[in-house]
Order: C-alpha cells, then structure tokens, then sequence
C-alpha cells in the first residue's frame, strides 16, 4: 500500500471543531453534528483517499440526503436555498480565534466523537484526521455521519482496518 | 407549492426520514433567511428593518449576519 506518500497531518482538536462548525454554518445548522465533523475531516487529502471520496461528493451526497427528505414530505425541489458561506479557518487556531467567532454547540455524538479520539493520546492538542475517522467509522445509522457514509457507499468495516493500518499509536 | 397537498403528504411512517425531513426544514428556513437578508441589505434595508420583520433586535440579526457581508 502506498500509505508513505500521504503524511497523516498534526491537527490540534480545535483546527477540527472549527473546521466542523463553518461545515455547519454552510448548511444551516446550528449545531455541529457527526455529519460536519467527518466533512471537516474530508479537508485532509489523506482522508478522501482512505474513504475514496472528495469532500465535494459528501457534501453533494448530504444536500441530496435533504432534499430526498423534504421530498418526503411533498416539499419539491422548488423550494431551495444556496449554502451559506464559509470563512477560512486557521491551521493553528488560537484560543482568541475559537473564541471571536460564533460558537455553535456540538451534537451528544459530535461530541463524543472528538473526545474518545483525544482521550488516548498524551498530548491532547495534536490529534490526526485519521484518529477521529477511526470514531466516525465506528457510528450506526441514523448517526448523521453514518447515513452520509452509507449514502456515499463508504465500506466502513474495510476502511476501518486501512486506517487501523495508517494510525500510528502513539 | 400546493398547501393543501402538503398537509396530505405531511407524513412519512419511516421515523429515520421524517426526523431528517424535520432537520432538513430547519436548515432550509436558516438558508432561508440568511439569502433574504442578503438580498434585503443590497436593496438598502437597515438593519434595524429586517430586525422588524423577523422580529429580533437590530444588534441580533446584525451579530449574526454582518461577518459575512465582507
């Protein structure tokens, strides 16, 4: 496997949430779901080779999960609105930068998701994509991230043990 | 849209849709708005008439969307 050529990169939990948080800002949340986290994770290239999918197909995917369900309800494709924008996010985010912009509040899940990632590491401010996708993998529908995973036909049992592979325990 | 047809069709028996539905309105109403109050600042509404009409204070609807108008 051609693991070498992708470095996992060093992201501090914040870069992640914030990530996360312009995902669901984009989309019109107002909390940040497993769904947006694992968008925000889809940033990292090593990440869209390891699921095989770009995060313009997740974030196609999760438009049309919406519009399949509002079709549901009768409510036709008439009724759409564009994305909101999204603001940059800095690699290193300062404590000043969480805290300047609007902070939306986690899901239970998202949550968890973050948590259970850093929980095992020493230091709790360098966590990779990889380490909080190996959390995503392991969710089941109707987790967000699990119906987006789903919907992307993402074999999440096969990727789990490609990123067991990658992660190196630390 | 048909209002009618909507109060028909406005159930579907499988809950994992329906809760998405639920969220998906949510999400379409904040698009919603934030396109509106888009369109409503280039036509030279103050900030204090869109606080009127969606019934929040002026300072509200401006600390939520001024970020973005640049």
């Amino acid at each position: 496997m051609t693991t070498e050529s992708v470095v996992p990169e060093v992201l501090h939990p914040w870069t992640i949430y914030m990530r996360a948080s312009e995902e669901a800002r984009r989309r019109g949340d107002r909390r940040i779901g497993t769904d947006h986290v694992l968008l925000a994770l889809l940033e990292d290239a090593s990440i869209e080779l390891v699921l095989g999918v770009s995060r313009q197909q997740a974030r196609r995917a999760i438009e049309s999960l919406d519009r399949e369900a509002l079709s549901a309800l009768g409510i036709g494709s008439g009724a759409d609105a564009p994305p909101l924008s999204t603001r940059p996010v800095p690699t290193r985010p300062t404590i000043r930068a969480v805290m300047n912009r609007d902070r939306l509040r986690m899901t239970p899940a998202a949550k968890r998701v973050l948590e259970s990632a850093v929980k095992p590491l020493r230091r709790k401010t360098q966590v990779t994509a990889q380490q909080v996708l190996a959390q995503i993998l392991s969710l089941q529908s109707p987790d967000p991230a699990a119906v987006l995973l789903g919907a992307l036909d993402v074999n999440t049992s096969e990727v789990r043990r490609n990123v067991d592979v990658i992660t190196p325990d630390s | 849209m048909d209002i009618d047809g909507l109060n028909e069709t406005l159930w579907t028996d499988d809950p994992a849709v329906g809760l998405r539905a639920s969220l998906a309105l949510h999400r379409l109403a904040e698009r919603v708005e934030a396109s509106h109050v888009a369109s409503a600042r280039s036509r030279g509404w103050s900030w204090q008439q869109i606080g009127d009409a969606l019934g929040v204070t002026r300072q509200s609807v401006h600390a939520k969307y001024n970020k973005e108008a640049s």
